[in-house]
């Protein structure tokens, strides 16, 4: 069933992607191998925060500059998006040390993990717990900071305006853009959640005793998060594609650089 | 500065920001009310005032081939000061073990609010810890995104909040439906009819754009759940065992289903919106435009669109794994095998997913040139 889903994601990518499908199918892959290694290097030891600045770092840039090219789009695109990360990493672990998401939830916890597995693992899973979410969000930031860095590009190059008309602009964009992330978002959980939400119905769970559950938690704070870090990339990625744009060096040098016609 | 500038600056602060200083004030009095909301429960609830922690012992893993792997355990002693209940303000000393890596336990700090049960004689001496409370935080969290997107977005924000919200009311009521013995599958063929109509009529208003979009959500759904059929039937078994949360052992299979259903809905409605907004105003800019430059630029549109998607998916789907890979790695597996066999269904989902943005790009290209160019070729 997987390598029939495989292949005709693979044969799309390629039929409707065309050239920059392959790119999408490398950025990808290039992503899951950068995740995969970043889990690998928490469990051999590392210090999970340090893991997940430097995989950060690293996803970013790869999805960025190799999906988008290097420009004046990316930089502002890849600039926000790490502040964004910086300042959500500081939320996420006020939330994380009162909420205590770490390790298995109590469902898991009784089901036959419990029977196989040891775990005593030496690795500090308070850390896991806030360096997933941070992960999770990843995406979804990227993805709107991406959308707002270029549509702000096409309004500049148009027309120059000033930094506060600019911005401007990239706050509606971003408002138009938001409700669509959102929806994705929440499907994207409630998608996810549907299993958990049966199950906790079905032991007959009251609503409070399902708002201070881990099990429901770990998924929820998850995607509430990633909305979060939807939201606060709005101003952001505002501020900086606009001062970035209208400061005249750049400015010239955006001018002289290939820019893909746009439609 | 006095007392008397102050006040003239939060003035003319309030006067020029009214919406924004309510709200602030609004969202400032909701985590006050929610830090202390322990008179709603009738379960005695605890706060640690105190902690002290000591190592007990070592722990060994012996799962792990010729390395076995150690990690220190602890104690911990906790004075709770109880803040509801008709023992409201008495102090109690409990104990807490927790390991380093915390995998199935927890460890406390000062602050942590728990919920207690009282000793079988009722009294406080032997309580114990049943769990933590987490609700407050969790409410925080929804109040500050619900704050920031009213204050980031305006009334957009409203439309946002209330859509979702509306959503969620919806897919709370089938579940409740589905306990009472409707099926899964039929509950999430309706849900992923009446969803998109609310969201993108809600999201979008009533326009010619906004059809186009529904139409071709619904046209994508079809064809990408045909193809999933078709993968299900022709490819290899899953063992629908493995799924995260287990109920009994009825219809997995379409439960599983469903959630797949449900969960592409998002991404296929943000492609279609997105193209179709963008051709509808590209062919009311340009009425003049060439078949072949329309299909050219939502082209383009898509490219830009489909990366960065799939990325979201990718990271959405695949972050919760962290912890149990790292559990099954600890425990002598390897990462491939964990990749190839132990995470079947959300690798499953990321695939369904992503085939679902790819199927939506030329769709949305197809029916915009059919029925936002239609009228222009009349003529």
């Amino acid at each position: 069933m997987i390598s029939i889903l495989a292949l005709i994601l693979l044969l799309l990518l390629v039929l409707i992607g065309g050239d920059r499908g392959v790119v999408s199918l490398l950025t990808i892959i290039g992503n899951l191998l950068t995740f995969f290694f970043m889990i690998w290097s928490m469990s051999a030891g590392f210090n999970p925060y340090l893991v997940t600045i430097l995989g950060g770092l690293l996803i970013n840039s790869l999805t960025l500059t190799y999906q988008n090219g290097k420009n004046l789009k990316t930089y502002s695109a890849f600039l926000s998006v790490a502040v964004v990360m910086t300042l959500l990493l500081v939320v996420v672990f006020l939330f994380s040390s009162r909420l205590h998401l770490e390790g298995l939830n109590e469902i898991e916890l009784k089901g036959e993990l419990t029977i196989f597995y040891s775990f005593v693992v030496n690795v500090d899973m308070h850390k896991v717990s806030i360096c997933l979410i941070l992960i999770g969000l990843l995406g979804a930031v990227m993805d709107t900071a991406v959308s707002i860095s270029s549509g702000l590009y096409e309004i500049a190059i148009s027309k120059v305006r000033t930094q506060k008309e600019l911005f401007h602009s990239g706050m509606c964009i971003g408002k138009d853009i938001l409700s669509t992330t959102v929806n994705t978002l929440f499907f994207a959980y409630i998608g996810e959640a549907l299993l958990l939400l049966i199950y906790l119905q079905e032991y007959h769970y009251s609503l409070f005793k399902i708002l201070n559950s881990k099990a429901f938690l770990q998924d929820f704070s998850c995607i509430t998060f990633s909305m979060i870090g939807c939201l606060l990339i709005l101003p952001i990625t505002s501020y900086f594609s606009s001062k970035l744009y209208i400061s005249k060096e750049v400015w010239n040098l955006s001018k002289n650089e290939k820019n893909p016609s746009h439609s | 500065m006095n007392y008397k500038a102050i006040k003239k600056q939060c003035h003319t602060f309030y006067k020029t920001y009214p919406k924004q200083t309510l709200l602030t004030i609004i969202f400032v009095l909701t985590i006050i009310f929610l830090l202390n909301n322990d008179f709603c429960y009738k379960t005695p609830i605890g706060k640690v005032i105190k902690v002290k922690t000591e190592q007990e012992k070592t722990l060994t893993n012996h799962n792990n081939g010729t390395f076995p792997i150690t990690e220190k355990s602890y104690l911990q002693t906790l004075t709770v000061k109880l803040l509801n209940t008709d023992k409201k303000g008495s102090i109690i000393s409990l104990k807490n073990s927790y390991s380093f890596s915390q995998m199935d336990s927890v460890k406390l700090a000062r602050g942590d609010k728990v919920f207690l049960s009282l000793g079988s004689d009722g009294s406080l001496v032997s309580s114990n810890i049943q769990g933590i409370k987490r609700d407050s935080y969790t409410f925080i969290l929804l109040a500050l995104f619900i704050y920031l997107i009213l204050l980031l977005t305006g009334k957009r924000g409203v439309f946002v909040t209330l859509t979702t919200l509306l959503n969620l009311g919806i897919f709370i009521l089938s579940l409740h439906f589905y306990s009472e013995g409707i099926p899964i599958l039929l509950l999430a063929n309706i849900l992923i009819f009446v969803f998109p109509c609310i969201t993108l009529l809600l999201s979008n208003g009533i326009k010619k754009s906004t059809f186009v979009a529904l139409s071709s959500t619904f046209l994508t759904l079809t064809i990408s759940f045909l193809l999933f059929k078709f993968a299900l039937t022709y490819g290899e078994e899953i063992d629908y065992a493995a799924l995260d949360y287990i109920v009994g052992g009825h219809d997995l299979e379409q439960i599983f289903f469903a959630s797949v259903e449900l969960a592409g809905l998002g991404v296929i409605m943000d492609v279609s919106v997105s193209l179709c907004s963008s051709l509808y105003e590209l062919a009311r800019k340009t009425p003049d435009i060439a078949l072949k430059d329309f299909f050219l630029s939502g082209r383009q549109i898509g490219y830009d669109i489909m990366g960065t998607m799939i990325n979201v998916l990718l990271f959405t789907y695949v972050c919760g794994l962290m912890p149990l890979i790292i559990l099954k790695m600890k425990n002598d597996i390897s990462l491939i095998t964990i990749i190839k066999l132990q995470i079947p269904f959300e690798i499953c989902r990321f695939l369904f997913g992503s085939i679902q943005i790819l199927l939506a790009i030329p769709i949305s290209i197809l029916l915009s040139s059919l029925f936002l160019l239609k009228r222009r070729n009349k003529k």
